[in-house]
């Protein structure tokens, strides 16, 4: 139904192959292969850092640092073709680190949905028509922003990175059933923010 | 006759529902609440609406400098930090091996027969022996052909960069903001070869250039450059493979690789 966007889809057998042997030719030291690892993957992880961290600065140093780690660690990746999904789980690690560190140093200014002023959202309830495409970009993130750490972290991986059910399972290491629930409850969640900013009774 | 749902199992599979993950007959039990439903289905309207609104959000392009940035900070890696994660895997085992180290070390300078009264030739027994392990005499053989170190010495619009590959101090030019479309990599056969290709190619400012401590030569430039490094290259250059590879969408920055035949 969701079907990611071709610069997102990753699990199709041909691009599968070409990750596969491209971790083979790093893993024996072939530099090139890692560049290109990082370009088939940087879009993905850039936006993943950008969701917990904000600013593009703080989000490129963090989408940095997960590839630095990725390249040191891929040695000890023993099935190639699980690169994607190890990466997935490598760079949640280093972004739920970097979130907890910022945030104990007051990095972010605690967001509330009350806090969030959408005008011509409220005045006329029609968002399609009134919103710029960046405007309602940039609403979404602010949300999400505000949403309960779990739930925001699979509305992430779901809506926003575009994971099938199972890539979330193996990324955070919960049953398929859990990753089912949790996320019908963050889609509601994040549908009772947007109702509120709508004021929709 | 298929049980009705209620209200609460509704909404707890719209998830599933706008994933496409129901079979049909739970579809068709939804469809028959939803049809009766004012509340479910203003929920459900409101439910597929917001979603719409998560799956249209576009991804933000990644900084163009972000692949030169990693080598940067791979480069910049602690000695240290490598030697310990060589010798002993993860930060968590190096720091467990560590203490264990240092507690060993206390426990044999606390006893006072050895440490307060031992005769200055069994210190330097010690010494001799400590003299021998992996630390001192006999390091990994990274730290015998030391990490390349690039030093931006000033900041004042040009930058001198100190490296292994130039046998001066080498005055770069500023660096131009430019948004590369192509990255690439030159395998040299020789030390000498690199840093001379090193010095021809950081003479120019069309191009941005990288030296990692493996002696990888990265060059990230804009496609149009590529007849004028070859040109510059030309003397070197064996071999160029491949002309262009990929170029896939939000991933344009595209990898060459070039074999530099020896002099």
């Amino acid at each position: 139904m969701n079907n990611p966007p071709e610069h997102l889809q990753q699990n199709d057998t041909g691009r599968g192959t070409e990750i596969a042997k491209l971790v083979q030719s790093c893993q024996g030291g072939d530099k090139q292969a890692f560049n290109r690892l990082v370009l088939l993957h940087q879009t993905r992880i850039y936006n993943l850092a950008l969701n917990y961290v904000k600013t593009p600065e703080e989000a490129k140093d963090l989408a940095q640092d997960i590839f630095v780690t990725a390249y040191r660690a891929l040695p000890s990746l023993r099935e190639a073709d699980k690169f994607s999904a190890w990466l997935n789980q490598l760079a949640m690690n280093h972004c739920r680190n970097r979130y907890r560190k910022l945030q104990r140093r007051g990095y972010f200014t605690s967001t509330s949905t009350d806090d969030i002023i959408v005008p011509e959202l409220i005045a006329t309830n029609s968002p399609d028509r009134l919103l710029e495409r960046n405007e309602r970009d940039s609403l979404v993130r602010t949300i999400i922003a505000a949403m309960p750490a779990a739930e925001k972290e699979i509305i992430i991986l779901r809506d926003l990175q575009e994971l099938s059910y199972e890539e979330i399972s193996e990324t955070l290491g919960v049953p398929l059933g859990t990753v089912k629930s949790k996320l019908n409850r963050a889609r509601h969640t994040f549908k009772n923010k947007i109702k509120h900013l709508l004021g929709t009774p | 006759m298929t049980n009705p749902m209620n209200c609460t199992t509704v909404q707890e599979l719209f998830s599933a529902l706008a994933d496409g993950e129901l079979d049909t007959a739970n579809i068709a039990r939804m469809e028959s609440h939803l049809a009766t439903c004012r509340h479910c289905t203003r929920e459900w309207r409101l439910f597929t609406e917001s979603l719409a609104w998560l799956h249209e959000v576009k991804p933000v392009p990644a900084p163009p400098d972000l692949l030169i940035g990693i080598h940067a900070k791979l480069d910049r890696t602690n000695p240290l930090a490598t030697w310990l994660h060589d010798l002993f895997g993860s930060p968590l085992r190096a720091l467990s091996s560590m203490a264990v180290i240092g507690l060993a070390f206390f426990l044999w300078v606390s006893q006072p027969d050895i440490a307060t009264h031992a005769p200055s030739n069994s210190m330097a027994d010690a010494g001799g022996v400590f003299s021998q392990s992996r630390t001192a005499a006999n390091p990994p053989a990274r730290f015998l052909n030391p990490p390349l170190e690039i030093t931006p010495a000033m900041n004042t619009g040009s930058e001198v960069w100190t490296n292994n590959f130039a046998t001066q101090p080498y005055r770069l030019p500023t660096l131009p903001t430019i948004t590369p479309d192509l990255a690439i990599t030159v395998h040299a056969p020789s030390r000498e070869t690199r840093a001379h290709l090193y010095q021809r190619l950081a003479a120019q400012d069309r191009w941005r250039i990288h030296a990692d401590s493996d002696g990888t030569l990265f060059i990230f430039l804009n496609e149009e450059d590529i007849p004028h490094l070859q040109h510059t290259l030309a003397p070197h250059l064996l071999t160029m493979t491949p002309r262009s590879s990929g170029g896939d969408g939000e991933n344009s920055l595209r990898t060459v690789s070039l074999l530099i035949k020896s002099q």
